[in-house]
Formats: C-alpha cells, structure tokens, sequence
C-alpha cells in the first residue's frame, strides 16, 4: 500500500530550488496499434508452459512502476517532471 | 504473392496401411453436429498446403469475410472435457509451473475414452510419433545444428520441466483415477508427445488491457482453426467473441491460395522450437537475433583494464539491474528493422557508457534526469547515428554474440546458396540452417550499422 500526497515541496529544475509541487499519477496515453503489438521477451514466453498462438503476448510483471508527475505550483514556472517509484500492487494519492 | 511465401512442402505421415474412411469428411461431419461452421469458400486439404493439412480459399475471399466461427462448446479444454468437474475440484493438485497440465489431463483422458465427443477431431491430428520439434531429436543433434540459436538451452529445460511435472503431479494423478486413464496412456512418451501437440496447436486467449496483471489464460484446442499454417506475412486471425471463436480474413485471398493464420510475431526459433517449422529466408520479417544481456557486460569488461575500471562497471550493471532494465537471463532482441527491446538496449548502452561523474549523478537522481532523447530511437536508420561509444560496445557486443555459433556466416551462406547441397540437406538440416542464417543475417547486418 503506497500512500503519496498530493502535494510536496520537491526541487524545481527550473526555479532552481524546493518549490510545492503538485502531484498526479503518469496515465499513458492510448496506446499506437504498433505499441500494442509490442512483444514480452522474457523468455519464459516460449516454451512449455509459456504463450502459444497469442498475438498480444503479456507483461511478464505482475506490477508497474508507479509514475509521479511533479507540477511546479509557482505561477510563472509551469516545469514537470516525472519520477518514479517503486513497484506496488496498491497506489494511492492523498 | 502466395506462392512466393510458401514453404516448402513437409512430406507428412505416410497412410500407416490403415485404411480409415477419408478422416476430413468424418471431422467436417463432426464440424456440422457441434455447430462448426465453415464456409463454402474454404476448404480442407492436403494439397496445395505448405506443410500436412491446410485450409485453401476456393473462391477469392476479401479482407473482413468469416471463414468459419467455432462455439466455444466445440473447444476442447479443461473447462469442456468429460472431467471438467473433476480437473476443477482438483485444481490445487494440478498446479504447476506451467500450468498446463489440466489441459493436457484433459487431452489423456479424452484421447482414451471409447466415444469422446472430440474423436473425428483427433483423426485429423498429425501423427504423434511424428512430431517435428526439436525436444524430438537426440540432443547431440539438436546441440550441432542448433548452437547458439537459443534452442537447445530452451529445449533441455522444457525436457526437464516435462519430466518433472508428469512424475509429481500427470503419473500420480492418473493412477489415482485408474477408471478415468486407461495404463496406454499412462506414457511419459505420450505426455511428451501432447506437451508438443499443445505448443503446435494450442490458443490461448488474450487478456484484456486492463487485466494485464492477472495469470494469463490456459492454453486450449480449438478444431478447424489448428488446421490453419502459419506465415508471417498471412492473411487471416482468429478473433475472440463471447459466444465463438471467429476466424477472419485479413487480406484478399485469391482462389487456390491457402490461408494462413498468424501464431503471433514469430521469429524462426521461437517457430522451430514451440511448432517445429521456420520460414524459409527471407520470409520471415518478424525474425529475430538474441544478444544476451551479459554478453554486453562482458563485451564492456573486455574494454576495461584496470579493478577500478571493472568495479565501476558491476555498479553500473547492479544499477540497470535495479531498474530491471537487465537481468543475468535477459537477452536483447534484434529485429531486421529495428531493436525490439530498444527501452532495455537504450538505457544499458547509456549506463554503460557514460562518464564516472555523469553515472554518479544520475544514480543519485534515481535515473530520472532526463526525458528520452529522439537521437536515442534504435530503428535501422538511426543506430549508425548513435553515440561512437555506443556503437563499440554494441559492435563488440555482436561480435562476441556471433562467436557462440559452431559456424560463421559464410558457411551457412555457402550451404544456402549451393541448391544440389542444400536439397541434399536432411529436412532437419535445413530447418537449422535457416534459423542460424536468419540470426547471423540480422546480427551482421547491426554490425555494418556499427561501423
């Protein structure tokens, strides 16, 4: 269970110091058809017991990288970055 | 054009002196009573198919026409067969690694069982003693043709998983149900044998995006879609729909052609070692070449001479392991347009090969500094604009790749080119000899790239 606010004081690159920021989850945006088609290889994949006859093969990992969007909160600075953390099986913001 | 694509002709099973009645017109029977239907534009054959049974068109069919739709009744699974109650209060048991073995439970019970529902369905299966794969060849043969393919090293630990889970879970499993699985098929051969009929001919179903995270899906038969062969290049899917399996043209096909359904981006290896076939060069455009992930950090050591240096590049290498960018198993995938596994390859080539400083920084910022740079893209018209560093290393990376082959290229290229050699060839010679030159082709073809 990972529990993150929904805002911190984190360093602006472009301030050049700690500013709030505000904090989103990272949503990839819809997947392109090649991006869909984008092989697992891991390469218990194939084999016994891996895929067979599968177009879209599967992650392999049962969990993602959760991605943090970082919004500068001061006015004039509208920098973000991302940062990621840990894997988990729960997220939460707030 | 089809014919161009073809492959060349398995001589399949001889008739056995068993004069059964035409098994195609018994299973086509069969298709009618489970409600299997085909359309009139297809047809099941012999002739004019790359390999065994195939579906030809008999009439030109456009992109989008159903070919034939199976119910989900007619599939033959571990949900379906005559023991699913059973398989299903057993499940705990039946757990495995693999998790194939109620299905093929499934198969054993139903392949002794005097009237299965599914028997047509089996007489049009291939021979069992037949099967291609390489599992099937003695080992020293498989080693020899195979070398640094990727497939040995994958067949020996499906022979081992094989074995394992028939002597812990299959064996003990059917002797407690002697009633259910008659002594014939109580065979570690036959298990073998089903375990490599289900890589040929199993479907699994995908999952939904969102249920990327769950197990996924139990392979399981579906009649009259396994008939179909496999190009990369093909012109029919199988689609998934709530109440039936639908198999689908995707491209024209003209009259006479076969019709070729896809077993997903196949490179020749993954198509020999789980279907035993490959494409014949250059068919295969989805073919790939493996660079193992610790051949890169070998290749990097190689360039370092002194501890220090080499300390730097474990920590570099604990690093990408810790953003599961690498692993000691892992390996690259090269494909003849681009790099498959380019997120993995980009960020190795980039840690690897940065400055001490730049790395001690950016391992304190996690890796996050910055945002992914076009220049990085792996594509064919890109790599031999990379970074000079980036280029050695992966030079380096392929050439120490290409030394795991009992063979260089020219050999190869020599049998290849040579028809009277090549057609002298055992069919199982020529399969290998494919499958390395696929490998070799992409792997000089990235060394070029690198010059």
């Amino acid at each position: 269970m990972v529990n993150v606010p929904k805002t911190y004081r984190a360093f602006c690159k472009k301030c050049g110091k700690h500013q709030p920021h505000k904090v989103t989850q990272y949503k990839k945006g819809k997947d392109s058809l090649h991006a869909q088609e984008k092989r697992c290889y891991d390469r218990e994949q194939s084999g016994y017991g891996g895929q067979t006859k599968s177009i879209f093969w599967k992650m392999a990992k049962t969990t993602k990288k959760i991605v943090l969007r970082l919004g500068c909160v001061e006015p004039n600075c509208i920098s973000m970055r991302m940062l990621a953390i840990e894997r988990c099986k729960h997220f939460e913001l707030g | 054009m089809a014919t161009q694509a073809k492959r060349r002709r398995v001589a399949g099973p001889a008739g056995a002196g068993d004069p059964d009645p035409d098994p195609v017109a018994g299973f086509l029977s069969w298709c009618r009573r489970v409600g299997l239907e085909l359309s009139p534009k297809v047809a099941v054959s012999r002739q004019g198919t790359v390999a065994g049974y195939g579906m030809v068109a008999q009439e030109s069919v456009q992109p989008g026409e159903l070919l034939f739709a199976v119910p989900r009744a007619a599939l033959l699974s571990q949900h379906t067969c005559s023991i699913s109650g059973l398989l299903e209060r057993e499940r705990g048991a039946l757990q495995s690694q693999s998790g194939w073995v109620p299905l093929l439970l499934a198969l054993l019970h139903e392949l002794q069982a005097p009237a299965s529902p599914w028997s047509p369905y089996f007489a049009l299966w291939p021979e069992l003693g037949r099967l291609e794969h390489p599992m099937f060849w003695p080992e020293e043969q498989r080693r020899q043709l195979l070398q640094g393919t990727g497939v040995p090293e994958a067949v020996e630990k499906d022979l081992a998983n094989i074995r394992s889970e028939y002597y812990s879970i299959v064996l003990p499993f059917m002797e407690a149900h002697p009633d259910l699985f008659s002594p014939r098929v109580r065979s570690l051969e036959l298990y073998h044998q089903l375990v490599a009929l289900v890589m040929a001919y199993s479907f699994q179903e995908p999952l939904e995006e969102e249920e990327d995270e769950k197990e996924p899906n139990s392979p399981l038969m579906v009649p009259a879609a396994d008939i179909l062969n496999h190009l990369a290049n093909h012109n029919a899917n199988l689609e998934y729909s709530p109440n039936c399996l639908r198999m689908v043209a995707t491209q024209p096909i003209p009259k006479g052609h076969e019709i070729f359904n896809t077993y997903g981006q196949m490179a020749n290896w993954q198509l020999i070692h789980m279907y035993g076939f490959v494409e014949p060069y250059p068919d295969n455009t989805d073919d790939t070449a493996d660079i193992q992930m610790v051949t890169v950090r070998e290749a990097a050591l190689q360039g370092t001479k002194v501890e220090a240096e080499k300390l730097l590049l474990y920590e570099r290498w604990e690093f990408l392991c810790k953003l599961e960018m690498v692993g000691e198993e892992g390996a690259f995938v090269i494909g003849r347009k681009e790099v498959l596994t380019e997120e993995e390859l980009t960020a190795t080539l980039k840690v690897l090969c940065m400055p001490a400083e730049e790395f001690r920084e950016f391992k304190d910022q996690d890796g996050w500094a910055d945002d992914k740079k076009e220049e990085d893209s792996l594509t064919i018209t890109n790599i031999p604009k990379l970074k000079a560093s980036w280029r050695q290393l992966l030079r380096n990376s392929v050439l120490l790749t290409l030394q795991t082959y009992a063979t260089d290229l020219k050999a190869d290229q020599d049998l290849l080119s040579n028809k009277e050699v090549y057609a002298k060839l055992s069919w199982r010679e020529q399969q290998a000899l494919q499958v390395r030159y696929g490998q070799k082709m992409i792997l000089h073809q990235l060394l070029e790239l690198t010059n």
